[in-house]
């Protein structure tokens, strides 16, 4: 079973032991793991300032790199979903290229919805000493339909407490764009999240996007909290749990 | 209303810098999120009632042309007036003139978010009326002067202590602190104004074609109110409120109330249906609805543009029809969009026009609606269709003919020898001069040719769903029961 890894350009610029973790997983369960290396963006920046060239130029990158596999595991549900459902309506003045990616959907999951689903993933190498709260990011949950495929992968993990926050499905306020475009309600939308995750007590807050990774810990270390981690599920489940490098 | 999108960042960091209304919103949504968690975990089948509230809604917008005409005969049938806004202008021009005719000088108001949209209350008191909003919240801030900051709890961005002391300047009563006494206090204020006012405008939450009915939702009886002691009561709604069937609000109501306030059923379901019959003890006079375009035409049609994609409908539509049916399927383009984004289908037996139409689907080939699984499967009972031949439609005054074709459980093939003149299918136009409005409203929609009753869908049809009608029963035996604010 030939798996591409789609690790997308905010894994690759800021946090690589996503990717890594990523990759171990999917190892780990027995898939032949395509990484193709000229891989960049999924053009998700630009489709949604309504640019669409350049998103379209992506987008048949895209569909190029990864024409050769089986699977296509996304570890993010927005990238995840930008390829999944919105490729078609990006590419649709090109009919070849829109049955192109209308194929390409059928073969696309997200990280967690593939182990869970497709491998049937039982037994996970990390190991986590402490409580968790998982914050449901809002493309996956939305749009891929990621709420309790996470949520069964680290109840496995021996060790690990998960402890829901009061609004798990509520935006981390980053929204791609939304967070540049209207900075001051992003940043009130985040306070609210990061006060219902010290709410918790938790000793890390795991999601499964780095997008709201990248936000929520923005804002917790400018609110002067040093202490909750803030982790992608990969990164737990395959037992990377150092500093994020 | 003032459209202030152009300031919304200076807006959002005014709003941001409010601890007051963060704090109010706060809790708002925590009674009303809450609210709604728990009360939806009543229903057993939360995901099918939303299913058939949507396929209730996506029918009732597909075919809002021939659902605006059924309203409006039935409202009519029962004794009541029915008035065409095409924008928000017309709308204020329409009550104010309904008033004059009637010499109405007081104006009660239940809640109307289109009264906002239109500005209906300053353009009454500037003509000389007085208008008096009887929702609670509403009423607070038409007292301060302000508009709402929020559709459910307008006056939301004002704390206890505020009011209070608002009512003390306004009602001239010593200042009370507790809020059950300032909500007794502003009943006691109100209800002169609801005994003697001449006329009540209400918005609607649903039109009901069937019965040519408005309906409102509301907990402080003040809809009940405004709806029956004036002598004259205008309704104002959106077209995009219209419903096919009773049964259709029914089950929307059933998720509406959850949503908005997390109550299991508001305590009033006011359903109106012409003015005071013969017989009856009391009611208005006079019953007026306004139907409102106001740029919902536009936004329809271009959202329907996909919807109802010929192709895509002609699936669906063909699959429901019996053998003997689909072979005597016609198929139409609108001269609105000549790259063919509206198509009706006429069923057999309908009585053809004088004239010949023909259409042509070439250029719609290029848009053809993917293959999904579900399109999959009307095109496979399409298939049976291919034999079907597309009779040369009918004909009417400015018919444009662009060719003539086949349908295919691909599509629709045209064949290219028989590309002949243009001809567009002519609108149905009503002659009397009074009517221009109506039609304008009417045109830009898509017209659907269906007529039969049978065609409303029945949205208990799935037996999943079925159990909900006895609860809906039970439910409004207790509204009649419900005796709370009066």
């Amino acid at each position: 079973m030939r798996v591409g890894l789609f690790v997308t350009c905010l894994v690759d610029l800021m946090r690589p032991s996503v990717g890594l973790s990523a990759l171990k997983l999917l190892e780990d369960a027995g898939c032949e793991v395509l990484v193709p290396a000229t891989q960049t963006c999924c053009g998700q920046p630009a489709y949604n300032s309504g640019d669409r060239r350049p998103a379209q130029a992506l987008a048949r990158k895209v569909l190029s790199e990864f024409s050769g596999c089986d699977y296509v595991v996304v570890p993010s549900g927005s990238c995840g979903g930008m390829i999944k459902v919105h490729y078609p309506q990006l590419l649709e003045e090109f009919p070849e290229l829109r049955s192109e990616a209308q194929r390409l959907a059928h073969k696309v999951w997200e990280l967690a919805d593939f182990l869970v689903s497709v491998l049937g993933v039982q037994q996970v190498a990390g190991r986590f000493e402490g409580t968790v709260t998982y914050h449901d990011c809002c493309s996956g949950l939305r749009e891929l339909g990621v709420k309790l495929q996470p949520r069964g992968l680290l109840a496995k993990v021996p060790g690990l407490t998960l402890r829901e926050m009061g609004s798990p499905e509520q935006c981390c306020g980053f929204g791609g764009t939304f967070a540049v475009k209207f900075g001051d309600i992003s940043a009130h939308i985040a306070d609210e999240k990061c006060a219902d995750i010290a709410h918790t007590g938790a000793d890390a807050v795991v999601l499964g996007d780095v997008g709201c990774m990248l936000n929520i810990e923005g804002r917790l270390r400018r609110r002067g909290d040093a202490r909750t981690k803030v982790l992608h599920f990969a990164e737990i489940l395959a037992g990377v749990t150092n500093d994020p490098s | 209303m003032q459209v202030t999108s152009q300031q919304f960042k200076r807006k959002a960091a005014e709003a941001l810098a409010n601890p007051q209304l963060h704090k109010a919103l706060s809790n708002l949504r925590a009674r009303m999120v809450t609210g709604r968690a728990q009360s939806v975990l009543e229903l057993d089948n939360l995901e099918q009632i939303r299913e058939a509230a949507k396929s209730a809604r996506d029918f009732a917008l597909a075919h809002l042309d021939h659902l605006l005409e059924q309203f409006e005969r039935n409202a009519c049938a029962r004794g009541a007036q029915v008035h065409w806004a095409e924008t928000g202008d017309d709308v204020n021009r329409l009550v104010l003139e309904i008033a004059r005719r009637n010499a109405v000088r007081k104006i009660i108001k239940s809640k109307s978010m289109l009264g906002e949209e239109t500005g209906l209350n300053h353009y009454l008191e500037a003509a000389g009326i007085e208008v008096r909003e009887t929702d609670l919240g509403e009423y607070i801030i038409q007292e301060a002067r302000e508009t709402p900051s929020h559709i459910i709890a307008p006056a939301i961005h004002r704390t206890a202590d505020e009011i209070a002391d608002l009512f003390q300047q306004k009602h001239k009563l010593p200042r009370k602190t507790d809020i059950g006494e300032m909500t007794r206090e502003a009943r006691m204020v109100l209800r002169p104004h609801f005994l003697t006012a001449d006329m009540g405008i209400t918005g609607a939450n649903f039109l009901v074609a069937e019965s040519g009915s408005s309906m409102i939702v509301t907990n402080e009886g003040n809809g009940r109110m405004t709806t029956t002691l004036p002598r004259v009561h205008v309704a104002i709604a959106g077209i995009e409120k219209m419903l096919p069937t009773l049964e259709d609000v029914a089950f929307i109501l059933r998720l509406l109330t959850r949503s908005a306030t997390g109550q299991s059923i508001s305590n009033y379901l006011t359903y109106t249906t012409g003015p005071k019959q013969a017989g009856d003890k009391d009611g208005p006079d006079e019953f007026h609805i306004i139907l409102v375009d106001a740029g919902r035409t536009r936004v329809l049609a271009s959202d329907l543009r996909a919807a109802l994609h010929p192709l895509w409908g002609l699936h669906e539509s063909l699959s429901g029809l019996s053998e003997r049916g689909r072979s005597r399927v016609r198929l139409g383009v609108s001269r609105a969009d000549r790259r063919g984004a509206y198509a009706r289908l006429r069923r057999a037996g309908e009585r053809a026009r004088p004239a010949e139409c023909r259409y042509d689907v070439q250029s719609m080939r290029g848009r053809l609606p993917r293959q999904d699984p579900a399109a999959r499967s009307h095109a496979q009972a399409a298939r049976t269709t291919d034999r079907t031949r597309i009779a040369p439609l009918v004909r009417a005054p400015r018919a444009q003919v662009l060719g003539v074709g086949r349908v295919t459980a691909r599509g629709v093939r045209v064949d290219r020898a028989s590309a002949g003149r243009g001809w567009t299918l002519g609108r149905w136009v009503d002659a009397a001069d009074a009517q221009a409005s109506r039609r304008r409203v009417l045109e830009p929609l898509p017209r659907y040719a269906g007529a039969a009753r049978q065609d409303l869908p029945r949205a208990l049809s799935s037996p999943q769903v079925n159990p909900y009608m006895h609860s809906f029963r039970a439910a409004a035996r207790w509204t009649a029961d419900a005796n709370t604010l009066l």
